[in-house]
């Protein structure tokens, strides 16, 4: 127990360090360079999306 | 000196002043009693029993602090079963005191005055006294008869009730009632080495000392007595003869029924314990009767010269060494026994018999000898305190359970059997694995937790968005025109992003599309939940399924300006018009993530160590015991 305990802290406390995954939902992407720099921006675009009925 | 003649022969008397007014004739032995200047005749007493004592009259010593002595007298007492000497002893300052043999020991006593004591009807042994503000805890009640006598004494009485007591640290009280007022004499046990006897005037005890080599007057088996000296009954081992050891020789009593079982340790092995050679002097093999079931077990008479006598007893293989201590020395309750400042639970207390007795006792032992015991017990330290008690008298001993190979190395025996069961002080070995674990288990949890506050306080929950979205009414499901804006906001760290979307759906769905764009890089980090709740009612069962809310997460999100982006998509065909929702966008971290789960893990061991150490506990108390002694006090 007292060297299973300490492993089971470092673990967690590596874990909460250096990233704790939690099943994150998210997809990552970009918006094209063009409608950044076009006017209106990001509010101009309109793509990208996938989701729906 | 003063010299008288005897009223009963006229042979001249000497009274040693200071010494006594009671002298014993020593040609017709009568008891003279000196009353002012007449001599009074009080009858005669018995011939002396030949008890084969080192010590004799006119004997000088030296006790330590007291000063010089010389013997002056001696009576010899006896309660029925055996004779002993207490010898009187006269200090040069006038004092007296007493000198006794006690199983192997001798206790010096002087006379504590006049002190108020309880009558001796009154007395049962495990009573408390107090003496000149001092706890004392009754050992014996006895009633000794004064058979003979020599010399000259301070008194004299044919009858003694008496009552022997014992006090912290030794001390050793004994209450005489054989006068008109109770006497009360205090001392403790000392040696003979100690009163400064000159050696060469000690005498031999040759007759003692010859039952070295003594054989069964019943079958003229070799005896090989082991200490003749403090010897009172020898049962043969080869014909279950039981003799009386009286003035140096053995007088046959009767025939013991033969054990059954054959000792583990034979008599006259020799074996170390604790630094010291003990010799094994007897077997007795004792029970209980519990529910209709017998219990029986094998009990040890150890002996050394210098160290006294010692107990093995061996139940269920389960070997304990017993050494007896003073009652004074211990607080009894009936739930609890103090010995030393350590503490012992009740265990059992039975009714017990003597079955078989072989080999030499220190006292009158026979066989159905019938007692009572009863046992306390401190596991942890595996020892015990026992109790044995008569209805005149109790003794006690400091039991610690010792390992079979111990024994077995000691005595130099054949492998012994593996012990059953579990011994009433048999440690539990996992209440020492129980306690450690707990501990450990509750400072890694409390680790786990610090670390968890820690980054809790760390992380980031700032509401970024609150909003309702509301798309244009005519925009449909998904499309450019439903999607929704919002202004620049920041993220002002590295950290997780919870988006939560609450809705009014009913029997519907609602599905939102969250993207958030990092207006410099240009990154999108998306999320998509879908809302749905349905309720209606089945054959007459009401029923619903979903929820009206949707909770998404996302990983780790670069600070930066960001602007959020809400695409909905919902039934045309129930909803011509958008529905409204309400949407929260906010820190998600990095949070410590819920420890519950590992502390839970932390605990699973502690909580099986616990469990496999209660059912040993279940186990060994399942065979606790109470029982009143049978002649009933």
């Amino acid at each position: 127990m007292k060297f299973i305990g300490g492993l089971i802290l470092l673990g967690y406390a590596a874990a909460v360090t250096f990233g704790w995954d939690r099943l994150a939902d998210d997809d990552r992407g970009w918006v094209p360079a063009a409608i950044l720099l076009a006017p209106g921006g990001i509010w101009a675009w309109h793509d990208g999306f996938q989701g729906g009925k | 000196v003063k010299v008288g003649q005897c009223p009963s022969c006229g042979a001249p008397v000497d009274f040693n002043p200071g010494a006594g007014k009671v002298k014993v004739c020593e040609h017709c032995s009568t008891v003279v009693v000196k009353a002012g200047t007449r001599l009074e005749d009080h009858g005669k007493v018995a011939e002396l029993v030949d008890t084969d004592s080192p010590l004799k009259l006119g004997l000088f010593g030296n006790y330590k602090g007291s000063g010089s002595f010389q013997i002056v007298g001696r009576i010899q007492k006896s309660h029925g079963a055996g004779t002993w000497d207490e010898w009187c002893l006269q200090f040069d300052d006038g004092r007296h005191a007493w000198l006794s043999e006690s199983e192997g020991d001798w206790n010096i006593m002087f006379p504590a005055g006049e002190l108020q004591v309880p009558p001796w009807k009154d007395l049962r042994p495990l009573a408390l006294i107090t003496l000149r503000e001092k706890r004392f805890v009754v050992e014996e009640v006895n009633e000794a008869r004064t058979t003979s006598a020599e010399g000259q004494l301070p008194d004299f009485a044919p009858n003694h009730p008496y009552a022997d007591a014992t006090g912290p640290g030794g001390v050793f009280a004994s209450l005489d009632y054989g006068g008109e007022t109770p006497e009360v004499f205090v001392g403790n046990k000392i040696t003979i080495a100690e009163l400064g006897f000159d050696k060469s005037e000690l005498g031999s005890t040759p007759k003692r000392l010859a039952l070295h080599d003594a054989r069964c007057p019943n079958c003229n088996g070799p005896l090989a007595l082991q200490a003749p000296d403090l010897t009172k009954r020898v049962a043969c081992p080869f014909c279950g003869a039981l003799h009386e050891v009286t003035g140096g020789k053995l007088a046959f009593l009767h025939l013991l029924e033969k054990p059954q079982v054959q000792p583990k340790l034979e008599l006259g092995k020799k074996g170390k314990f604790e630094g010291v050679e003990w010799v094994v002097i007897a077997f007795l093999v004792r029970g209980c009767e519990v529910e209709g079931t017998e219990y029986l077990w094998d009990e040890y008479l150890l002996f050394n010269r210098d160290a006294g006598f010692r107990w093995l007893m061996c139940a269920n293989g389960h070997w304990t060494f017993l050494t007896p201590i003073a009652a004074g020395d211990l607080v009894v309750s009936p739930f609890s026994a103090k010995h030393r400042e350590q503490s012992y639970k009740f265990y059992q207390s039975v009714n017990t018999t003597t079955h078989y007795v072989m080999g030499e006792c220190y006292w009158e032992v026979s066989q159905g000898e019938g007692g009572w015991a009863a046992e306390y017990v401190d596991p942890p330290n595996g020892a015990s305190i026992n109790q044995d008690m008569t209805s005149n008298e109790v003794t006690f001993t400091y039991g610690k359970l010792v390992d079979k190979d111990e024994v077995q190395k000691a005595f130099g025996t054949q492998p012994m059997m593996r012990p059953s069961g579990i011994a009433p002080a048999q440690p539990n070995p996992s209440a020492a694995k129980a306690g450690e674990a707990w501990t450990w288990a509750g400072v890694w949890a409390a680790g786990i937790f610090a670390v968890f506050l820690a980054f809790s306080m760390m992380s980031f929950t700032d509401v970024l968005v609150a909003m309702d979205v509301q798309s244009p009414i005519m925009a449909a499901p998904g499309s450019p025109e439903s999607q929704v804006f919002t202004k620049e906001f920041q993220i002002p760290r590295e950290t997780g992003i919870a988006v939560e979307v609450k809705s009014n759906i009913d029997n519907d769905w609602l599905a939102v599309q969250t993207d958030l764009v990092n207006v410099k890089t240009g990154e999108v980090v998306s999320v998509y939940g879908e809302a749905e709740y349905y309720h209606g009612v089945t054959d007459g069962e009401s029923w619903s399924e979903g929820d009206r809310a949707v909770n998404k997460s996302t990983s780790e999100v670069e600070a930066g300006t960001y602007v959020a982006r809400f695409t909905p998509s919902w039934d045309k065909g129930k909803h011509p018009v958008p529905p409204s929702f309400a949407i929260t966008v906010k820190g998600d971290g990095p949070g410590p993530g819920c420890p519950c789960c590992l502390i839970l893990l932390l605990f699973c061991w502690p909580i099986f160590v616990q469990i496999r150490s209660s059912s040993f506990e279940t186990q060994r108390w399942n065979d606790s015991v109470r029982q009143s002694p049978a002649w009933g006090r």
